[in-house]
């Protein structure tokens, strides 16, 4: 099935990340998985929330297929993000995916009971990277051609 | 009596008649006396002119012990039994009562004469005496001495003074400061209370409890003194601070009590004070290390976790970009080069299972749960499974004896037991590797052994390998950060067990840990 959906339109990703490291990471990442994509970056939770509700210079911005969330960020955190969007009724039906940096962060988050669709831990390893963004597509394309969309 | 019988003259008959009548009244009264003195509880000597008993009654005999034949005509009980005066010192004939009557020529009362007993108890006699005068006379003719015996009423006295001497010696070289309290001022006071409070005795002594009283502790033993007062309870105790005449502050237990009068009326309260300064401050300085240990603890759980994951990131930045390059450009690089970025990308990724280890080390303290009931068993179960795959891979039996149930945290103690079993197939020999796990009962712990036929241990590093990051092996040989047995440790130390190895190179080595029966460990 993933043959005939490659004719869709790119996955519009909205990456949360202030560490332009990992943003140019997760981008080549993409590349090298051939994902088709858009990947937009914002680079904290503040911007985060503007993009998805459109607001200011993000108007004329897509509604993202996915959300790439790191959970420290300058401002607004990701924890306070991820209750933001579980909480908007125009954005909670959005797949987000936690980025967190050790299974030990992991562990303390899963505590807070926060509804995120899956975690992440990055990899060290490029390769795995590689995979986990592969992942994601895959992950994605399951849910636009699930019955009904959502 | 002796004339001749002669008819009776009328009158002489009539006279003879009232004679007889005034002779039988005077038996009779004299009879009735003499019962009434006989009856009577007070002894009483009756002595002629010449200072000799004439008679006694049943009670001077009994108080004085000696017969009233034994006594009668002769000088009193005195001559005839050894006596002493009041204050212990022999009686001479001149303090004889009759004699001291006689001299004074005054009725003596109160004079206290003991008599020495061949038990060595003395008599105790109390001696009041009169003159016998007949009406008209200015001479007496006899003297009359009552006595009571008083041994009873001076015992009493004497064992009253004893207490009270004994109360005021207790009183002034108690080690506890001890004080007596009327309407909340100090009326007396010891020495060891002057001492702990700083105060001279007169100047202490009119002071009020509460002005030499710590301002936060003034009114503590409020409630509970009220409650002394209702009767509700005999006596309390408290800690409390006082402040001393130099200002310095002293911490005192206090135990307080009330003393009534024989109708209940309160009188004073009776307060005993302990120093109790050093004792505090000990406890503070123990109680301030633990809390700054916790403080210290926490903190270094905190700094392990921060720093283990910011020294996650420029970790991958360094790796995933090695990679990214290689993947991108290796095709244009040389051989050095490819060798180079694989030691990058290999110290890149050791870093992080260094650091993961070293989470997962930290993790044991923070992410404990709490400890209930767990068949040991059910734990080495668990550890089996998860083992599974390395020991199929080594053809390695893993036996166990039945083993106990201990109080702890299923997770860890199964952790516990993955570690210690993953060592001893990874440090195997060349034979078949066999590992058997037991555990004995000894004074109130179980002592838990996991042996095994491996390559073994010298004994010079029996301690070393229980830190974290030691190993013995390079690399090469034997993968693994060292962090296991550090695990290993820090679980059954929280337990409050202890963990050692017995071990023979060549042929095997025993690792033993200890976990306290039933409830124990937090």
């Amino acid at each position: 099935m993933t043959d005939t959906n490659r004719a869709a339109p790119p996955v519009e990703i909205l990456l949360v990340e202030d560490n332009p490291g990992d943003e140019r990471l997760t981008r080549e990442a993409l590349k090298e998985g051939k994902v088709y994509s858009n990947l937009h970056w914002v680079k904290d939770g503040v911007e985060a929330l503007e993009f998805l509700r459109k607001k200011g210079r993000y108007a004329g911005q897509p509604r993202p297929d996915i959300i790439l969330l790191d959970l420290n960020l300058p401002k607004k955190d990701g924890r306070e993000v991820l209750q933001e969007i579980k909480s908007d009724d125009q954005l909670k039906r959005i797949p987000v995916v936690i980025l967190t940096t050790s299974k030990a962060e992991e562990d303390v988050l899963r505590t807070y009971n926060l509804h995120a669709n899956c975690y992440v831990t990055k990899p060290v390893d490029l390769e795995k990277f590689i995979v986990v963004v592969k992942s994601i597509d895959a992950f994605w394309l399951t849910v636009v051609t699930l019955p009904n969309g959502h | 009596m002796s004339q001749p019988r002669r008819s009776p003259d009328p009158s002489e008959t009539a006279e003879r008649a009232a004679l007889q009548e005034a002779l039988e009244a005077l038996r009779e009264s004299e009879a009735r006396f003499r019962a009434v003195i006989d009856s009577a509880n007070e002894g009483i000597l009756v002595y002629d002119d010449a200072l000799r008993v004439t008679a006694v009654n049943a009670a001077a005999e009994r108080i004085i012990g000696l017969s009233g034949a034994q006594m009668i005509g002769k000088p009193g009980f005195t001559s005839l039994l050894p006596c002493v005066r009041d204050d212990g010192s022999p009686l001479v004939p001149e303090d004889r009562p009759t004699r001291i009557t006689v001299r004074s020529g005054m009725p003596l009362t109160g004079q206290v004469i003991g008599i020495l007993r061949p038990d060595k108890s003395t008599t105790w006699l109390e001696v009041n005496t009169g003159f016998l005068q007949r009406s008209g006379e200015r001479d007496f003719y006899g003297i009359v001495s009552t006595i009571s015996d008083i041994s009873a009423r001076r015992e009493a006295e004497r064992a009253l003074r004893d207490s009270e001497e004994r109360f005021r010696q207790t009183f002034q070289l108690a080690a506890s400061g001890i004080c007596e309290v009327v309407d909340g001022r100090f009326v007396k006071v010891n020495r060891s209370l002057c001492e702990i409070l700083g105060y001279p005795e007169e100047e202490l002594i009119g002071k009020t409890v509460k002005e030499v009283s710590y301002l936060e502790d003034r009114d503590v033993t409020d409630a509970e003194r009220a409650r002394i007062r209702r009767g509700e309870i005999d006596s309390a105790r408290f800690e409390k601070r006082y402040v001393r005449k130099d200002g310095a502050v002293v911490w005192c237990e206090i135990a307080i009590a009330l003393v009534r009068a024989a109708d209940g009326t309160p009188q004073y309260e009776i307060a005993v004070f302990d120093d109790i300064t050093e004792r505090r401050e000990a406890e503070d300085a123990l109680r301030e290390a633990h809390e700054e240990l916790k403080r210290s603890n926490a903190e270094l759980e905190q700094f392990a976790y921060v720093a283990s994951h910011d020294l996650q990131e420029p970790l991958r930045m360094v790796s995933s970009y090695t990679q990214l390059l290689m993947r991108r450009y290796g095709d244009n690089l040389d051989g050095d080069a490819k060798e180079f970025t694989a030691y990058i990308v290999d110290g890149a990724t050791r870093m992080k299972q260094l650091i993961e280890d070293l989470l997962a080390y930290s993790r044991v303290g923070t992410k404990g749960k709490e400890f209930r009931a767990v068949p040991a068993e059910a734990a080495l179960r668990r550890a089996i499974v998860n083992l599974r795959a390395a020991i199929e891979e080594g053809g390695a039996s893993v036996t166990y004896d039945s083993l106990p149930v201990v109080h702890g945290d299923d997770l860890q103690l199964a952790q516990l037991f993955q570690n210690l079993i993953g060592n001893a197939l990874k440090f195997r020999s060349q034979s078949v590797p066999r590992i058997h796990v037991s555990a004995v009962e000894k004074e109130g712990e179980y002592d838990f052994s996991v042996r095994d036929n491996g390559i073994g241990i010298e004994s010079q590093y029996f301690e070393r390998i229980f830190m974290v990051f030691q190993r013995l092996h390079n690399k090469g040989e034997y993968p693994g950060t060292g962090i296991g047995l550090a695990i290993c440790k820090k679980v059954v130390e929280r337990h409050r067990g202890r963990i050692w190895v017995e071990s023979t190179p060549g042929e095997g080595s025993a690792f033993h840990f200890t976990l306290p029966k039933g409830e124990g460990g937090t």
